[in-house]
């Protein structure tokens, strides 16, 4: 491309990067919410009744038990959520079989249980955490495979982006701690690659994982020369890859007393070191047949980067037989499975996962302080284009923080009895985002930049105070009642503003040089010929 | 408190390995003076050791998989600290450099 | 007619990016359909270790792509592979039906 092999490997940097660069900024902001995809449900859902005290397994058992008997009779599936530190409330949920007379379609409800009275809790209607992180790769408005195809493409460009950037980058070592703050391109150059080369591994891990997550969707020829063709055989083809390695045993409970309290009761024995996340119910038969019934316990605190262990009991040849899940069964299968759980993060306890959503952040930053570098450099022959630009980046950068904040006001503003509520939480975001673009479009770019960064630095302040006028919880209640997800989301958010304040702060100063630089612009340069 | 030590061996270790550089190595004594090479070369060596001792540390106590998982996330936060540090607060660290003086 | 500098430099660059983009999934699709083939072991396993492949390739054919000296030599390196490993697999199909 270029005449030197550097000279070729910075031009496909520079490119590689630009194309996707707003789309990717969007997936990594998303993506990194998602790692707290429960305390934002738990925010999101401010009705839930906290568990604070440890309450006996066996009593939010027989809690959930009458619950579900009254509610899901006929359900298919059985879910008791125990209270856990990432969820400190009893939840319960249950699939819904399709019921052609009702005009019902299969279809998983949830419910969350105050465990003081042993009722359900109403919690309004929200898009949750959950809806936030998917953004990241179904793109909400389009259709789904074309959202994983358009996330997966970005991704590949993200990955040489990465590998150029490395390439290009001559002194990696020598400029691994460096950072000159106030020299203009300089600095942003410096802060790239702080933002870039620190959490580089993170950054290599989730782009890749990101790519491989999606990969038969992508790669979808390969597996139908390989496999076979057809929506089928491709199905097949998942689950035959996701086979687990199973450990078999038996039990001493007679198979005509197999029920969720005996299999409790057993797990609890065996298992003493682990605490129970999930109790569940399998092929439900509505006729309470535990002949083909399986109930499975699912325990936390398992070893290495796995989330948790399946434990399923069931009855085989008139005898209860343990199941136990002990790792897939093919090795690529396994390090999929490694990838998936390294870029799910689902292992990671508070410290581990408050490092995951920071790179994160730093992977957006990384993205935002290339295009930022994009721009000086091609601010000298200010054209129009380049002003539209930097007016986008403007409006995507700060933009989406906003348009994120706008998620959560709206779910704490519109009126709980509103229908389609969850679906307008999120077109309120998207709304928002558009009004953001559109501000940006019709303002200077330096008074686009400042006044978004002060407008993000507001909206996020204001949302304790909002969470306080709207709910009962407020910093100093949620601080008494030990409700410690309320507190850390409310904190964080101040933590947010306080950022964005500083950022807006310092914006002046730092503006003065591209200003002073197209000023000399306007003088021919010889390079260009202008 | 493996969290703990974790973060200060890898603080040690990446402070050691920036003042092997000369560039931090003016900022954070304040001289000119180009550090002289058997000196540098004690910072690098010794840098990288604590490094790998952090390393050795998190896979002792978290195992394999998780171990490196912890590893590579602390050095980025204490790398992006010690950054951060090195161009506001370079005077921080000189306490590294008064104790390996004899 | 005569093309201006920047129509060449423009063209140049369309094609180079279609024989990255679209040459590379063709190369890196049969790359990994050929490991699936030719690992030895089970099929599964094969066919995902050459999907997880796959992106390796193509990060790697982009590259290559946009350092060759001159478009048509990128395309001709990414046009005559993919014809090879097509007429492989082809050949090793043959063999295994």
């Amino acid at each position: 491309m270029k005449s030197t092999f550097r000279q070729s490997m910075a031009w496909l940097h520079t490119w590689a990067g630009f194309t996707f660069a707003w789309l990717l900024f969007f997936i990594f902001i998303t993506g990194s919410l998602g790692y707290f995809e429960n305390e934002i449900d738990r925010w999101m859902k401010p009705e839930i009744v906290v568990v604070n005290e440890t309450i006996d397994d066996v009593e939010v058992f027989n809690l959930a038990k009458q619950q579900l008997n009254t509610l899901a009779s006929h359900a298919d599936k059985w879910y008791i959520a125990y209270p856990t530190t990432r969820d400190p409330f009893i939840k319960i949920s249950w699939l819904a079989l399709a019921n052609a007379e009702l005009g019902i379609s299969k279809q998983w409800h949830e419910e969350y249980l105050d465990p003081y009275t042993g009722n359900i809790t109403p919690t309004r209607d929200t898009s949750g955490g959950e809806t936030l992180y998917r953004l990241h790769y179904n793109l909400h408005y389009v259709p789904i495979v074309v959202g994983y195809l358009l996330t997966s493409l970005a991704s590949l460009f993200m990955l040489i982006g990465l590998v150029t950037g490395v390439i290009i980058h001559k002194k990696i070592f020598i400029e691994f701690f460096t950072f000159r703050s106030g020299k203009g391109l300089r600095s942003w150059l410096d802060i790239h690659n702080v933002f870039s080369v620190l959490p580089l591994p993170f950054h290599l891990m989730i782009t890749y994982s990101g790519l491989i997550l999606l990969m038969g969707i992508s790669f979808s020829p390969v597996i139908d020369a390989t496999y076979g063709e057809g929506r089928k055989l491709h199905r097949q083809f998942y689950d035959v890859s996701q086979t687990e390695n199973k450990r078999f045993d038996t039990t001493n409970i007679p198979a005509v007393d197999l029920s969720l309290s005996t299999v409790l009761l057993d797990a609890k024995q065996r298992y003493k070191n682990n605490n129970i996340s999930f109790l569940g119910v399998i092929d439900r038969s509505p006729n309470n047949n535990t002949e083909q019934m399986g109930f499975e316990v699912w325990l936390d605190g398992s070893e290495g980067i796995e989330f948790a262990t399946l434990i399923t009991y069931r009855v085989v040849n008139g005898q209860v037989q343990i199941e136990e899940s002990i790792g897939k069964k093919y090795s690529a299968g396994k390090v999929y499975d490694v990838l998936e759980h390294l870029h799910e993060g689902l292992f990671a306890g508070p410290y581990l996962r408050w490092l995951y959503f920071i790179s994160g952040l730093l992977g957006a930053a990384m993205i935002a302080s290339g295009m930022i570098i994009w721009v000086k450099k091609r601010q000298k022959n200010s054209t129009r284009l380049i002003n539209l630009i930097d007016r986008v980046n403007a409006a995507v950068i700060i933009g989406l923080p906003i348009a994120i904040a706008a998620y959560f006001w709206s779910n704490r503003l519109l009126p709980l009895e509103m229908v389609n509520r969850g679906a307008w939480e999120l077109h309120s975001l998207f709304i928002v985002f558009t009004m953001c673009i559109c501000f940006c479009l019709v303002s200077r770019p330096a008074k686009a930049w400042k006044n978004m960064l002060w407008l993000a630095a507001a909206i996020y302040a204001f949302l304790p105070i909002g969470n306080m006028l709207t709910t009962e919880h407020s910093l100093l209640s949620s601080a008494q009642e030990g409700d410690w997800l309320m507190l850390g989301f409310d904190v964080s958010v101040l933590v947010f503003a306080s950022c964005f304040a500083v950022a807006a702060a310092l914006f002046k100063k730092e503006h003065i040089a591209p200003e002073h630089t197209s000023e000399i612009s306007k003088k021919p340069h010889p390079e260009l010929g202008t | 408190m493996e969290i703990l030590s974790q973060i200060s061996l890898q603080l040690l270790g990446f402070t050691l390995l920036s003042l092997s550089l000369s560039r931090h190595y003016d900022q954070v004594i304040n001289s000119v003076k180009r550090p002289s090479k058997p000196i540098v070369w004690t910072l690098r060596l010794s840098g990288y050791g604590i490094l790998l001792l952090a390393i050795i540390q998190g896979i002792k106590s978290w195992g394999l998989a998780l171990g490196l998982v912890y590893s590579f996330a602390t050095a980025t936060l204490v790398a992006t600290l010690l950054a951060m540090l090195l161009t506001y607060k370079p005077h921080y660290l000189t306490f590294i450099f008064v104790r390996l003086k004899p | 007619m005569k093309f201006t500098k920047k129509q060449i430099l423009v063209s140049n660059v369309t094609c180079r990016v279609l024989i990255a983009l679209v040459g590379g999934y063709i190369l890196s699709s049969l790359s990994a359909i050929l490991i699936a083939l030719l690992l030895p072991g089970d099929k599964i396993n094969s066919i995902i270790t050459g999907l997880m492949l796959s992106f390796v390739i193509y990060t790697v054919t982009v590259i290559v792509v946009f350092t060759t000296k001159t478009t048509l030599r990128a395309g001709a390196i990414v046009f005559s592979l993919c014809t090879l490993m097509y007429f492989f697999y082809h050949y090793l199909n043959g063999i295994t039906v």
